[in-house]
């Protein structure tokens, strides 16, 4: 009798204490789900406050680019409020996200300019309410803000170099561009059209045959891409200026069965198995790698700079790499990793 | 310490039981708090959820009432309107302040978007301000002017607002769905807990309830087996350390105390019953010699009559001359006195052994040389005291029974001697002998089997029999192993008596 006390005993002491260790275990969960009792939770009180305005947002480029801003913000003692903007052409929310930001009187504002001109005002406005201005993309004409990222004739020059060495020096090259990039019939390029002209110039064989707009921002230029190989047959070298067109242009060169014959060259992908599988089989020569991911971070690191009254050029040009099949292999980046 | 703790808890049954019931009553009272705990948590969660979008709410208020009062006093400059403006306006100043003040700059959207509120709010406050002040300086344009930034600034943050409460709905949505998981589980939790804990608290009681009450059982067991005489029951064993093992202890102790004095009772009571069968034994003696001293008596009156007759014929016979006739009547006469004289008293072998040759002569006499008698006796043991009447019995159970239908001669020999401390007696015949079964019959019976003793005694002299001779030897000398007999038919018997050696004065 004295036994099977104890054996039951034992039984319900190890039930119980498995019961309380499972409690303990969820209750913790739940507590942690909790939110704490002061709202918002105060662990910090950050020294700056930022505003990241990024239009096109969810692309690649974007993502990593506000990757390592917010690294930067985190390292920094930076608070850092993002507001992305899904779609390029949302120029009023990018604008009324500026006036926000000067009505909230937070320390400075990053954003992309698409050109030297379409924020020109808020810039100014964000400039005048002492506010620290930092433009990636295209450098604003105000003075007094800050530019961070590639230099855009250089980043022209390359790519030219990059498709002359795709397609070689008499190469017939249509280039597909966003729809954002201000042009007039070529002769009013961006400073990257212009780059790409000069570079091209070095070789008389060499022609730009069409320039072309995306048409869509989404599923890249198909399309565009269709058009070029129907109205200009003579081409053989596509350079493309977001990675969305490359891809497109890549597959639409596959299905048109014209691999071998048209070779692209790209902006800003990633190393990924397919763009790699496009490298080897030359269907895409290389692309030009403008590092986002440095661009965010030092973005951030160039305002905190300004807040403490440091020393910052107002120019910042971030290095770009040419990536190709020889040295692919050393960009290979896991996409998720960018949410 | 755990001594003096278990002393304080468990010493005595009394504090047994109070431990006990507290200890469940607090276990279960402890589950009961640790289950309901997660659900005061969970209702303030909630409560703080709806605050949050209640403050909200009240915001966006705040901000539409100080927009009403501005453009009101904007519009007709009644002071009570700015009277109202300033009371909403310090209204929401305050909340703006402490937004500010409760907030820590961090980098959840939440915090950022709830920063922002709070500094819009003041942006606002002071494009409204402005625009009241540039009223009261009657400069339109200015006013105007301020009034459509606070309108924006206003704009913006309801915007803030609203985005804000979709963070919280996706956060309270998201913080739902996941608690409400761990919730479930945590109940399943705490089920299995109440259900050991109840499950516990049952084993528990049952156990100590059994402990305490099966002491009481053993107890009443006991006294029970007591009560029907049964002293050798178990042992009440208890080991804790209370009343019942005071109890068990004494218990046994009263039960050994019980016992022996049941066995001293016991005791004397054998000691007395021994004293009784003893006494039986020598009234049953006393009986016996009463017997053979009554018939003893009934022919003594022909002994005096004998005697006195017996003298005259000797007398006559001695003046007849006829001597032989004289000496055969003179040993009728002692044997006769012999048999009468010593029925009271002991003899020694040396005079049982005269009276054995007396008896001789008279067979002599009868019988003439057909029969013999011889001795064989060892001078060493005549002085040995013995019930009289032993040996010539069985001399005469030879001569009638033994060599009574023997035709040649008989021969009857008595032999006495020492053995190993003790006398053997041996008497042998050379007559019929008997079968086993006679032999066995005779070593087998009874003391007291008169009947046989009737009927054997016709043709005997003292008509005492071999069951009277053994019976007084056994009871003299307090042994049972007395007689043997050896015996072969148509060859002869010999009735054998072994008996302790005793020498004392004869009584």
């Amino acid at each position: 009798m004295k036994g099977i006390y104890k054996y039951i005993f034992i039984g319900l002491a190890v039930i119980l204490i498995s019961g309380v260790v499972m409690s303990m275990y969820y209750y913790s969960r739940i507590k942690m789900d909790y939110k704490a009792e002061d709202f918002p939770p105060g662990a910090s009180n950050k020294k700056y406050h930022f505003s990241l305005i990024l239009n096109n947002s969810e692309s690649l480029y974007w993502r990593q680019f506000r990757q390592g801003a917010m690294e930067a913000a985190a390292d920094l003692d930076a608070a850092l409020e993002v507001h992305g903007i899904e779609s390029a052409d949302d120029l009023e929310t990018t604008k009324l996200q500026m006036r926000i930001a000067v009505a909230s009187q937070i320390d400075g504002v990053i954003v992309n300019a698409l050109d030297e001109d379409t924020y020109q005002d808020d810039i100014d406005y964000l400039v005048d309410h002492d506010l620290a201005v930092l433009t990636t993309g295209v450098e604003a004409r105000n003075s007094d803000s800050y530019y961070v990222g590639t230099n855009a004739f250089a980043y022209g020059q390359e790519a030219a170099r990059l498709v002359i060495q795709s397609a070689g020096e008499d190469a017939q090259i249509a280039i597909i561009a966003d729809d954002t990039i201000s042009y007039q019939d070529g002769s009013q390029d961006t400073s990257k059209i212009g780059g790409f002209f000069k570079e091209i110039k070095a070789y008389p064989n060499a022609n730009i045959v069409t320039i072309k707009k995306t048409s869509s921002h989404l599923l890249g230029a198909e399309d565009v891409v269709q058009s070029i190989l129907d109205g200009f047959p003579g081409v053989n070298a596509i350079f493309c200026m977001t990675p969305e067109d490359t891809m497109a242009a890549a597959q639409a060169i596959i299905d048109r069965n014209r691999v071998g014959e048209i070779v692209v060259t790209g902006t800003d992908l990633t190393a990924s198995p397919s763009v790699e599988k496009y490298i080897e089989k030359n269907i895409i020569y290389g692309y030009i790698e403008r590092n986002p991911y440095d661009i965010g971070y030092q973005s951030v690191a160039t305002l905190c700079n300004v807040m403490e009254g440091k020393f910052q050029p107002a120019y910042e040009d971030i290095d770009m790499d040419i990536v190709t099949k020889y040295n692919i292999d050393q960009y290979k980046i896991d996409e998720d990793a960018y949410d | 310490m755990i001594k003096f703790l278990r002393n304080r808890l468990f010493g005595g049954v009394r504090r047994q039981m109070v431990t006990l019931f507290l200890f469940t009553v607090l276990l279960t009272a402890l589950t009961g708090v640790y289950v309901i705990n997660p659900s005061m948590q969970f209702i303030k969660q909630m409560d703080e959820m709806f605050f949050d979008t209640v403050f909200l709410d009240e915001l966006t208020e705040n901000l539409n009432a100080v927009d009403l009062s501005l453009k009101e006093y904007l519009t007709t400059r009644d002071s009570d309107s700015l009277l109202t403006y300033y009371e909403h306006t310090e209204t929401l100043s305050n909340k703006a302040a402490a937004m500010k003040d409760g907030v820590e700059l961090n980098q959840t959207p939440s915090e950022l978007i709830y920063k922002d509120i709070a500094h819009m709010i003041d942006t606002y406050l002071y494009h409204t301000d402005e625009a009241v002040k540039n009223k009261r300086g009657r400069t339109p344009d200015l006013y105007i002017s301020d009034y459509t930034s606070a309108y924006e600034v206003a704009g913006y943050i309801k915007l803030y607002i609203n985005k804000l409460g979709q963070y919280h709905l996706a956060d309270n949505t998201r913080w739902y769905t996941t608690l409400s998981n761990n919730i479930s589980k945590l109940i399943a939790s705490n089920f299995i807990l109440m259900a050991a804990v109840i499950l516990l608290n049952v084993l528990m009681i049952l156990y100590i309830t059994y402990n305490i009450t099966r002491p009481i059982e053993d107890l009443s067991k006991a006294a029970g087996d007591i009560a029907r005489g049964d002293f050798d029951t178990k042992e009440i064993v208890v080991t804790t350390d209370d009343e019942f093992k005071v109890m068990a202890d004494a218990f046994n102790k009263m039960k050994h105390s019980i016992k022996e004095y049941v066995d001293q009772l016991h005791d004397k009571a054998d000691t007395e019953a021994r004293l009784m069968d003893q006494r039986m034994q020598n009234l049953r003696m006393q009986t016996l010699l009463n017997g053979a001293e009554l018939k003893a008596l009934q022919s003594q009156i022909n002994p005096h009559f004998l005697f006195n007759t017996l003298n005259a014929v000797m007398q006559l016979a001695t003046m007849e001359g006829a001597d032989r006739t004289s000496v055969f009547i003179d040993n009728l006469a002692r044997l006769l006195r012999y048999n009468v004289s010593t029925m009271n008293r002991t003899v020694s072998l040396r005079e049982e052994i005269a009276m054995v040759s007396a008896y001789q002569e008279l067979f002599n006499v009868r019988f003439g040389d057909m029969r013999s008698l011889d001795f064989e006796v060892d001078e060493s043991v005549l002085d040995a005291v013995i019930p009289p009447l032993i040996i010539q019995p069985l001399v005469e159970n030879a001569y009638i029974h033994g060599l009574g239908e023997v035709e040649g001669k008989g021969i009857i020999r008595v032999r006495v001697r020492p053995v190993g401390g003790r006398i053997e007696i041996s008497v042998t015949d050379n007559g019929v002998g008997m079968d086993e079964q006679t032999r066995k019959r005779l070593l087998a019976q009874d003391y007291y089997n008169e009947q046989h003793e009737h009927i054997r005694q016709k043709g005997h002299l003292t008509g005492i029999g071999i069951d009277n001779v053994v019976n007084r030897l056994r009871m003299f000398y307090g042994v049972t192993d007395i007689m043997d007999i050896h015996s072969t038919p148509g060859q002869g018997t010999t009735v054998i008596l072994t008996i302790p050696y005793r020498e004392e004065d004869v009584s």
